[in-house]
């Protein structure tokens, strides 16, 4: 430091400019270099997801937009997909149709929220009061998120048929079993579904509940508070960030609510227990024959469902914003 | 270590201290959950024992005896058998599972390596527009666009996709913009820049702060996420269902071998509990670590 100085004041001021300028230069120099190479790692990186990006979601979402619009046959412009939605909306309820699949959607959506989400919410907040036996219970309980689906389908169905488990505790089962009945069909997959949807969400709310500061559940129970009241007044907004949003991510796919129908029923009575999304894959899979699906059908029912689905989504969204969340 | 102890002793003094309603309350909730586990349980029990019957004569087993009954004959080759005998598609048990592994080995490696990449950029780089991307991708995952599946499977056939097995997975692999993209965001935001940074002063560049020091820091949230991820791709039918049918995984395999009318049912049994014990052993290993607060982040912004 002192060398330099005492060079300094040998120097003149235009030699101290020019060399301070070439040293700026040179730190200027290394920035850039060490900024372009931050540069060429990100979009280096970067371009691999952005091309496929591009080509999986951009162009397939525009790809579907023309589809709708196609004849399936002729590729030619038409509005045929439209006529036959609206066929499909009204046709007989044997056949499978689109209108079914949206009364079906609907009891699925609704199970969801007004019996899964209350259902995990008491089952977690016990297991969070670390009741008897509550590692044991969390361990099993989240089993049927682990299993195949396909294992646990087919006990379940073998359960449910007109000599299981059921029908020796002396439940009335019609001769086909409750899934190859089309009038049970349905509702036993909704029961399926809220049996084995307890595992839904349980990690995260079970989580959440773990983050609640333990001294305001202290504080509470000096103030004489109950368990009904810790869990609606304390636990629930403590934890509605992440309520919230689970609510809203459910809320906002709420068009694809369905059960395993694929799984239990798509061999016997998969017409009446059809939902959309079932209605969709059916279309699509034709019976696994490559090239036969109703492609551009399904298209036209998409972008329909859209409209419907983006306006309520975005409204959804605005509603949960509006509501408060507590900081802690 | 006393910070912790204190704090377990805190949790069990609250939660230990309970009132005689409180005490009836988890009475009447244990006897509930034991019941609704009892529920899961029996039926996989039921379903090994199953596996052990006399396959060739298992319908006048069911006719005579019922579905509740020991096989007087515990026929352990079935699990042998379910190897060579279950066939879909021209594929055997062996072929099936050859397919679950390379497909999982993709999927572990490959299709989960670039949403945490895509993360961990946006987590710890800025350039300009980048707060424009990130809300297009924000409003692509929370926006829903649906009945894509048409023009998914017209797309793939033209790209010459349809029933090409690992390039499939490899092509559609290539994601980063999807619902990881938020975890891997969270978890690089919460690792300090200032690892990376002794790592530039030591002459290294990007890529080795990401791969030598960011991504170490990461792994133990990335393989809580890689655990759940794989037990999902283990039980994955959908995508081969629909676009890989001559590459059946133990799965799909399954699922398309239960529709057969043909099927001896024993051996079949065996073969769902075979698909279960890899599951079962990892979910028995690493359920402590599934467990250990996941939380999700907000969706705002």
């Amino acid at each position: 430091m002192e060398n330099r100085v005492q060079e300094n004041a040998e120097l003149s001021t235009s030699e101290i400019a020019k060399r301070q300028q070439a040293e700026w230069k040179a730190a200027m120099k290394g920035k850039n270099a060490f900024k372009r190479n931050q540069m060429i790692f990100v979009w280096g990186w970067l371009a691999l997801p952005i091309i496929s990006w591009a080509v999986f979601y951009w162009y397939l979402n525009f790809s579907s937009f023309v589809g709708a619009f196609q004849d399936p046959i002729t590729n030619d412009w038409s509005m045929i997909n439209f006529q036959n939605i609206w066929n499909e909306l009204w046709s007989s309820k044997s056949l499978g149709s689109l209108g079914v699949g949206f009364e079906n959607t609907f009891k699925y959506f609704f199970l969801e929220i007004l019996v899964k989400y209350p259902l995990q919410l008491v089952v977690c907040y016990f297991l969070y009061k670390q009741i008897h036996g509550y590692k044991i219970f969390r361990f099993i309980l989240y089993l049927p998120a682990i299993l195949p689906g396909v294992a646990l389908a087919t006990v379940f169905k073998e359960m449910v048929a007109s000599n299981g488990v059921l029908a020796m505790l002396g439940f009335a089962i019609p001769p086909q079993g409750l899934l190859g009945t089309p009038d049970t069909a349905t509702n036993t997959i909704l029961v399926y579904s809220a049996w084995t949807g307890i595992c839904g969400h349980m990690l995260l709310l079970c989580g959440a509940m773990n983050r609640v500061p333990l001294e305001v559940l202290e504080a509470a129970r000096l103030d004489g508070i109950g368990p009904f009241g810790e869990f609606i007044h304390l636990i629930l907004p403590m934890i509605w960030p992440t309520l919230s949003t689970l609510l809203t991510l459910t809320c906002c796919s709420f068009l694809n609510s369905s059960g395993p129908i694929l799984l239990l029923a798509a061999d016997t009575y998969s017409l009446r227990s059809t939902t959309i999304s079932y209605w969709i894959f059916e279309k699509v899979y034709a019976n696994g024959v490559n090239g036969l699906g109703q492609y551009n059908l399904v298209s036209a029912a998409g972008m329909l469902l859209s409209v419907v689905a983006v306006p309520s989504v975005l409204l959804i969204r605005k509603l949960f914003d509006l509501l408060p969340s507590v900081e802690y | 270590m006393l910070k912790i102890k204190r704090k377990v002793n805190d949790v069990n003094f609250i939660f230990q201290k309970k009132t005689k309603g409180e005490m009836v309350l988890h009475g009447i909730m244990i006897g509930v959950l034991a019941l609704w586990c009892f529920t899961f349980l029996f039926p996989l029990v039921w379903l090994l024992v199953q596996s052990f019957h006399d396959r060739n004569a298992y319908w006048i087993t069911l006719t005579l005896e019922g579905k509740f009954t020991l096989p007087d004959v515990w026929h352990l080759e079935n699990y042998i058998d379910a190897f060579t005998i279950l066939n879909y598609n021209h594929t055997n048990f062996f072929g099936m599972l050859f397919n679950s592994l390379w497909f999982i080995a993709i999927a572990e490696t490959w299709c989960l390596f670039w949403p945490i990449m895509v993360g961990y950029i946006f987590a710890k780089y800025n350039w300009r527009g980048k707060a424009l991307f990130h809300s297009v991708i924000i409003f692509t995952l929370t926006v829903p666009i649906m009945g894509t599946t048409g023009a998914m499977f017209k797309l793939v056939d033209a790209l010459n996709l349809y029933d090409t097995g690992p390039i499939f997975v490899i092509v559609t692999g290539v994601g980063g913009f999807g619902s990881g993209f938020l975890v891997y965001l969270g978890i690089f935001k919460g690792i300090s820049w200032s690892y990376a940074e002794s790592v530039f002063i030591d002459g290294g560049g990007n890529t080795t702060a990401f791969f030598a020091v960011m991504l170490p820091q990461a792994m133990p949230a990335i393989s809580a996420m890689m655990v759940s991820s794989l037990i999902t791709h283990w039980n994955e039918y959908y995508q081969f269902l629909m676009y890989l049918p001559s590459w059946p995984t133990v799965a799909t395999g399954l699922y398309s071998i239960s529709i057969q009318n043909t099927i001896q049912k024993p051996l079949y049994y065996a073969g769902l509990i075979i698909s279960i014990i890899p599951v079962f052993i990892l979910y028995g290993l690493m359920a402590e670590k599934m467990m250990k607060n996941l939380s999700i982040g907000g969706l705002k912004g």
